[in-house]
C-alpha cells in the first residue's frame, strides 16, 4: 500500500506526511500515551535512559520521554498558527503588489510601499529579527506567534507576488478585463486562486522553519518558558548537565525537533514537485473558462 | 600618442576587471542601499518603541521610585515627543552614537566594535569551510563520481537544514570536548590564555602577526567546534545549489564538444565550475546572513564574546539600546553582504550589467 502511495504522490510527500501526521497525533494524544505527566516530578533525578524511563529524567526529575511527547502541543501549535497567520496576511499584500504594480498612482504606490516594506523587513537576519521582536513584545506563546508571523510574512508576499506576475500575462486575465470586470475582482477571484498552489506548498516548509525558530528563541528564554514541555526549553534545561555526562535531557528533544522539521520540509518539497508529477498542473475555473472562450 | 607602459598596463587591468563599470554598478546600487539602511534604522527605532508599557519601568524594575523612572526616561530621551526622539536617534546614528548599554555601562557602539571581530572570525571561517567543501562535493555529485556516497551526501544536504544549530553545538561539545577530550570545552575563544596584542581583533590573524604560533593553534582549536557546528548545519544549501548548478552547466554545449575533441577533463572541469559559480555566489550570500543569525545561539553556548552573545545578554537584561544597536548592525551587515554578492556575481558572470542593464 505504501508503495502505491509513493508511486502516486512521490516518496518525499509520503514520508513527510507520515512524520507530520505522527506529530499531529502526538500533539492530540500525548496525555494518553505518555507514561507521566508533562510536568510531573517523578522524584528520580537525572536517571539514565532505560527501565521506567526510556529517555531518562532531567535534573528536576521530570520524565524526558513524556515531555518530549508533549512538546508538539506547543511547537506545532505555534508553528502552525504563525505560518497560517503570515499566509493570510501575505495573500492580500502579495496580490496587490503583483497586480497593481503598474496600475495608476494609488495602485503603483501601494505596490511600491508593500515591496519596500518587505525589503526593510528582510534586511534583518531572520533569527535576529525574531529575537528582537519577541524581546520587545515579551515572552509567551501568543507573542511568539505574532512575532514569527511578522517575520514570515515577506516570504509569502514575495511568493504570491511572483506567481501573480506570471499569471497576469495569461489570456484569461485579458478575457476578464474585456468582460468588464474590475482589476480588484480579477485579482482576487481569478488570478489569486491560481497563484495559491505554489504558495501553499511553502506553508509546510515554513511551519518547520517556525518550529525551529520557536525552539531557538525558547532556548535563550525569549519564547515559551519553564516548566512548559517544549523542545527548545528542554534542550536549554539539559545543557547544564552535558559537562557532567548526562546527555539525555538535551539529546532526545533535539532529535525529535530535527525529525519534525525534516518531516515538514520533506512534505513541502514533495508538494512543490507535485504539479510536475500531475502533468501540466490543474487550472482553476477561470482558466478553463478562458480556454473555452479562446479555444 | 605615446602612453607610458605602466598606464597601458593599468588600463588593461581596468578593462579586464571592468573597474570603471564596477564603480558605476556600486554607485547605482548605493541609492537602494541607502534607502534600505534608512528603512532598517527606522524599523529598529519603532521596534524598540513597541515595548508594552513603560520601558523605564521594565529597565528599573517594579520597586523603582518615580524619580528614578524620570531620570531613566530623561536619559533615554523618552520624555521627548516621538518625532524629536526619532530625529535625535537618526542624527546620533549617523555620528555612530547608539546610546549606552545599561549592562556594560559603555557606549553600545564601542561594545559592538569590540565584539564584531570575534563573530566575523567565526562565521567567515564557517563560510569558507562550507564553500571549500560544498563546491567540490556538489560538483563531484553532478559528475556522478561518488556513486553510493553521493546519495548519502545528498541525503545529508537535505537533512542538514533541519538540525537545530544550538542543539548540535551542545552535542559536538559533549562528544569532542567532554567525552573524548580532544578539543577544548566551550569556554570562549582562547580559554584562560591571554590573547595576543589586539590589531585586527581576529585572534588567528593577531597571533600570526605577533609570531605566536602556540596561540594560533589554541585559537584554531577553540574555533573548531563552533565552526564544525555552523558548517554542518548551514553548508547543506551550498552543496545542493552547487550540485544543481553543476548539472545545469554540464548541459552546456561545450561540455560535449570538449569531450569529443579530446580536451583534458581537468580543463573542462575548470570551465564547468566557472559556469556554475553565479548561483553558488548568490546562495553563499544568503548563507552568510543565516550564519550571523545562527551564530547568536552558538556564541551563547561557546561563551564566544561576540555580538551574538552580547545580544542574548541584552535580551535577558532588557538592555534595549544594546539590542537596538545589534539589530541595526545586523541589518548593515546583511545589506553590505548583498551588495558584495552583487559585485561578486558581476565579476563571475560576464553576462551581467556590461551594457548598462542592472
Amino acid at each position: 500500500m505504501i508503495r502505491r502511495l509513493i508511486d502516486r504522490h512521490g516518496a518525499k510527500t509520503v514520508w513527510g506526511a507520515a512524520v507530520v501526521g505522527l506529530m499531529i497525533l502526538l500533539a492530540l494524544f500525548a496525555p494518553v500515551i505518555s507514561p507521566y505527566g508533562s510536568q510531573e516530578l517523578t522524584g528520580e533525578l537525572l536517571a539514565a535512559p532505560g527501565g521506567d524511563f526510556p529517555f531518562g529524567t532531567d535534573r528536576r526529575g521530570m520524565d524526558v520521554l513524556s515531555r518530549t511527547l508533549h512538546a508538539p502541543r506547543v511547537d506545532l501549535t505555534v508553528g502552525l498558527a504563525a505560518t497560517l497567520l503570515a499566509f493570510v496576511i501575505g495573500i492580500p499584500l502579495g496580490t496587490i503588489a503583483g497586480m497593481f504594480e503598474d496600475r495608476g498612482r494609488l495602485g503603483g504606490f501601494s505596490a511600491q510601499v508593500i515591496m519596500r516594506g518587505m525589503d526593510v523587513m528582510q534586511a534583518f537576519p531572520v533569527f535576529v529579527f525574531a529575537l528582537a521582536l519577541v524581546a520587545v513584545l515579551g515572552a509567551g506563546p501568543v507573542n511568539l506567534i505574532l512575532g514569527l508571523a511578522f517575520v514570515n510574512t515577506p516570504v509569502f508576499v514575495r511568493q504570491i507576488r511572483t506567481g501573480i506576475l506570471v499569471l497576469r500575462e495569461e489570456a484569461f486575465v485579458e478575457a476578464a478585463t474585456i468582460a468588464g470586470w474590475s482589476r480588484l475582482r480579477i485579482a482576487f477571484r481569478h488570478v489569486l486562486p491560481n497563484a495559491l498552489g505554489p504558495a501553499a506548498s511553502l506553508v509546510s516548509v515554513m511551519i518547520g522553519f517556525s518550529i525551529l525558530l520557536t525552539a531557538g528563541l525558547s532556548f535563550v528564554g525569549a519564547g515559551v518558558r519553564l516548566p512548559t514541555a517544549e523542545w527548545g526549553v528542554m534542550i536549554s534545561e539539559g545543557s547544564n548537565q552535558l559537562g557532567t555526562g548526562e546527555w539525555w535531557p538535551s539529546a532526545f528533544p533535539g532529535l525529535s525537533l530535527a525529525f519534525t522539521i525534516f518531516g515538514f520540509s520533506l512534505l513541502g518539497e514533495g508538494l512543490r514537485e507535485a504539479p510536475s508529477r500531475a502533468g501540466s498542473g490543474a487550472l482553476s475555473r477561470s482558466h478553463r473558462w478562458a480556454a473555452r472562450v479562446f479555444g | 600618442m605615446t602612453t607610458a607602459p605602466a598606464d597601458q598596463a593599468t588600463g588593461r587591468v581596468r578593462r579586464r576587471l571592468g573597474l570603471g563599470r564596477l564603480g558605476r554598478l556600486v554607485a547605482r546600487r548605493a541609492r537602494f542601499v541607502i534607502i534600505q539602511l534608512a528603512g532598517a534604522a527606522t524599523a529598529a527605532f519603532f521596534l524598540i518603541r513597541l515595548v508594552p508599557g513603560d520601558p523605564a519601568r521594565v529597565i528599573a524594575g517594579p520597586a523603582a521610585s518615580e524619580q528614578v523612572l524620570a531620570a531613566i526616561r530623561r536619559h533615554l530621551g523618552l520624555d521627548q515627543s516621538l518625532p524629536v526622539q526619532y530625529w535625535r536617534y537618526l542624527t546620533n546614528l549617523v555620528r555612530g552614537d547608539l546610546g549606552d548599554s545599561i549592562t556594560t555601562g559603555q557606549p553600545v557602539f564601542d561594545d559592538l566594535i569590540q565584539r564584531v571581530p570575534a563573530t566575523l572570525e567565526l562565521i567567515s571561517l564557517a563560510m569558507l569551510v562550507s564553500l571549500l567543501l560544498g563546491i567540490p562535493l556538489g560538483f563531484a555529485m553532478a559528475r556522478r563520481r561518488l556513486r553510493g556516497k553521493g546519495k548519502v551526501i545528498f541525503g545529508y544536504a537535505m537533512f542538514s537544514g533541519s538540525i537545530p544549530d544550538f542543539w548540535l553545538a551542545l552535542i559536538v561539545a559533549f562528544i569532542f570536548a567532554y567525552t573524548w577530550g580532544v578539543l577544548p570545552p566551550p569556554i570562549g575563544r582562547l580559554g584562560f590564555e591571554t590573547p595576543p596584542e589586539r590589531i585586527t581583533g581576529f585572534l588567528t590573524v593577531d597571533s600570526v602577526l605577533a609570531g605566536d604560533l602556540g596561540t594560533l593553534w589554541l585559537s584554531v582549536q577553540h574555533l573548531a567546534l563552533p565552526v564544525l557546528t555552523l558548517t554542518l548545519v548551514y553548508s547543506g544549501l551550498i552543496v545542493k545549489v552547487a550540485n544543481a548548478a553543476s548539472e545545469q552547466a554540464m548541459r552546456a554545449g561545450f561540455n560535449d564538444l570538449y569531450a569529443s575533441v579530446g580536451i583534458r577533463q581537468a580543463l573542462t572541469n575548470r570551465r564547468l565550475v566557472r559556469l556554475a559559480l553565479p548561483p553558488v555566489a548568490t546562495v553563499a550570500g544568503i548563507t552568510y546572513g543565516f550564519l550571523l543569525g545562527g551564530s547568536v545561539l552558538v556564541e551563547q553556548i561557546y561563551s564566544w564574546g561576540g555580538i551574538g552573545q552580547y545580544a542574548v545578554t541584552a535580551l535577558r537584561s532588557a538592555d534595549f539600546a544594546a539590542l537596538q544597536g545589534f539589530i541595526v548592525l545586523a541589518a548593515v551587515f546583511n545589506i553590505v553582504n548583498y551588495l558584495l554578492v552583487d559585485v561578486v556575481l558581476w565579476m563571475v558572470d560576464p553576462r551581467l550589467g556590461r551594457k548598462g542593464s542592472a
